[in-house]
């Protein structure tokens, strides 16, 4: 009997081993994903198809970008894109959650600022920068208002669905139950929006990326993104790849870094799987 | 909360004199309830049933504080609760268990049942805690399931938790809108039969809408039958089948005379909905 149970639970539970997580489908098509935009790139530029002739192969931009992190000036850029990025999304989240939220509960939040903010969307994060460069006291902040003004919309828009795809019976319930209206915002709407703002969070991290570098192109002395045009103009060529991929590993990095984090706060999303191991172990 | 919280009691009459509700988007002037007349006794188990969109989802709406109404009034003992010039007030003397379920999912089940008492500011933790599991030992609800998130509960369970989140806050009356509408006929017999031991053990008064007349019959002291639009009351049947009742009650003659009474008032009304062919109401 317990042996049955047991060969059950390893047909159910059957541990992958090195060997096949390495071979796995996925892991095999993921590799072959990333490796044959290098091949390809290797080869084009190789044969001198069209004007591939005038970038740099692979193996000079692995060149380069060697020796480029070993500079101080990498680590610098790096950290100054970065530090910009987290400063714009961190206000982006810290208005945008706190703002959807109210505009999703509350319909004359919404009647009040959905116009207005309908009107602003559509603008395009860097239409704002000599504006921001004339209000805001130095010119970081004017760099970082526009990852914030990128992020802000995504996180924004993200958080208004989450609060309005609410069931309504959770709010008559928590009528029933005896919930004044602060209760309600804190124990139904907040919660109950948390996926959405996650993901809204997430994306906005991604997009907060590219609203750095943009920013970066335009002014600023410092930054990846100010290093890639630079380079450009320097005839650095290698430099200009290296930045985009220190730019888009960063990106990546930072948006997973998010989901991560917030898979944390909505652990209920997982309470199926979850359940379900406990009562085949059990 | 004291020792008593679920013991029998004289209190949940519910008065419902000459109400009528009447929608109105542009003019279109829907008449959902027309001039309803009923009395449900305190302890009593009473059962409305109709075809869809007969308006009976809008008078336990009505009842609950989440509608209100155009004519009449409602009383809870001898506290008004719904008039044509009073605000929707939902409150914790009249508890709704929800068609498709709303325990909060983003909150285990513990938290989900003693999220009443400490909404109200009636216990600390500590003892909300100790007041849930007594009932819970009483009411037969493992404590096993304390720690786990709704979703991982059978949907048979997780109406089982609902009922009780409700009777811990000892309401006078508790309001069912179909709630075992979505559960298979195996699920669905085991919690009628769960519900008539609750009923046994609380005394509570029960308002118990459904559509189905088999349920209604096996459940209820008196079953009220509602017609389609105007909804009004057609028809009472005294189900005049001794208490405590099990699953055999169904095979019995007295049960299928009740049964056949309640299938000839309901057909008639359920033919003039066929034929009026409006779509359901609420």
């Amino acid at each position: 009997m317990a042996n049955a149970k047991q060969e059950a639970l390893e047909l159910v539970f059957k541990q992958p081993t090195f060997v096949s997580k390495v071979f796995s489908q996925k892991t095999i098509l993921n590799t072959i994903s990333v490796v044959s935009v290098f091949v390809v790139w290797a080869l084009l530029v190789h044969f001198q198809v069209y004007r591939f002739s005038l970038l740099p192969s692979p193996a000079e931009v692995l060149e380069w970008g060697r020796e480029w992190v070993t500079t101080k000036v990498f680590w610098i850029d790096t950290g100054m894109t970065t530090a910009r990025v987290l400063v714009g999304v961190t206000a982006a989240y810290v208005i945008g959650i706190p703002l959807g939220l109210m505009i999703g509960w509350k319909k004359v939040f919404s009647d009040l600022s959905f116009p207005m903010l309908e009107i602003l969307r559509p603008i395009p994060a860097p239409a704002y920068l000599p504006i921001a460069i004339l209000l805001l006291p130095w010119q970081e902040a004017s760099v970082a208002f526009i990852p914030f003004i990128d992020a802000l919309f995504p996180v924004l828009l993200n958080t208004i669905i989450g609060v309005k795809l609410i069931d309504r019976d959770y709010f008559r319930a928590a009528q029933c139950l005896g919930s004044s209206p602060r209760q309600i915002f804190w124990h139904v709407v907040l919660p109950g929006a948390l996926p959405s703002i996650s993901s809204g969070c997430a994306i906005g991290m991604g997009i907060g990326w590219m609203g750095a570098v943009v920013g970066e192109m335009i002014t600023g002395k410092w930054g990846l993104g100010y290093r890639i045009w630079e380079s450009y103009i320097l005839l650095r060529y290698p430099l200009i790849i290296d930045g985009m991929i220190a730019i888009g590993i960063l990106g990546f990095a930072s948006s997973k870094l998010i989901r991560y984090l917030t898979i944390r706060l909505v652990p209920w999303r997982k309470a199926i799987t979850e359940s379900l191991d406990e009562s085949i172990t059990k | 909360m004291d020792n008593n919280s679920l013991e029998q009691n004289n209190e949940g009459r519910i008065t419902i004199d000459h109400v009528s509700k009447v929608y109105d988007p542009e003019g279109a002037n829907v008449r959902a309830l027309n001039n309803c007349c009923a009395e449900v006794e305190p302890g009593e188990f009473l059962v409305l049933i109709g075809p869809s969109g007969c308006g009976k989802t809008t008078l336990l709406n009505a009842i609950a504080g989440f509608e209100n109404i155009t004519e009449g009034s409602i009383y809870l003992d001898e506290k008004i609760i719904a008039s044509p010039d009073m605000n929707q007030s939902p409150g914790a003397d009249r508890i709704v268990v929800f068609q498709n379920g709303a325990l909060f999912p983003w909150k285990t089940v513990l938290e989900n049942l003693i999220y009443g008492p400490m909404v109200q500011g009636k216990m600390f933790r500590d003892e909300a805690v100790a007041e849930v599991r007594r009932i819970m030992d009483k009411l037969g609800l493992s404590r096993s399931t304390e720690d786990l998130y709704p979703d991982s509960l059978s949907s048979g369970m997780k109406r089982q938790v609902e009922i009780i989140r409700a009777l811990i806050n000892n309401p006078k009356v508790l309001l069912l809108d179909e709630p075992f509408r979505a559960l298979d006929s195996m699920t669905k017999s085991l919690m009628h039969e769960y519900l008539l031991e609750v009923y046994e053990i609380t005394g509570k008064t029960i308002f118990f809408v459904t559509h189905d007349l088999e349920e209604a019959v096996f459940l209820a002291d008196r079953v009220i039958i509602m017609t389609t639009r105007p909804g009004l009351i057609k028809a009472i049947i005294d189900v005049d089948i001794p208490r405590p009742r099990d699953f055999h009650v169904l095979a019995t003659v007295q049960f299928m005379e009740f049964k056949d009474r309640a299938v000839k008032a309901v057909r008639e009304e359920a033919l003039k909905a066929f034929e009026a062919g409006d779509r359901e109401l609420a």
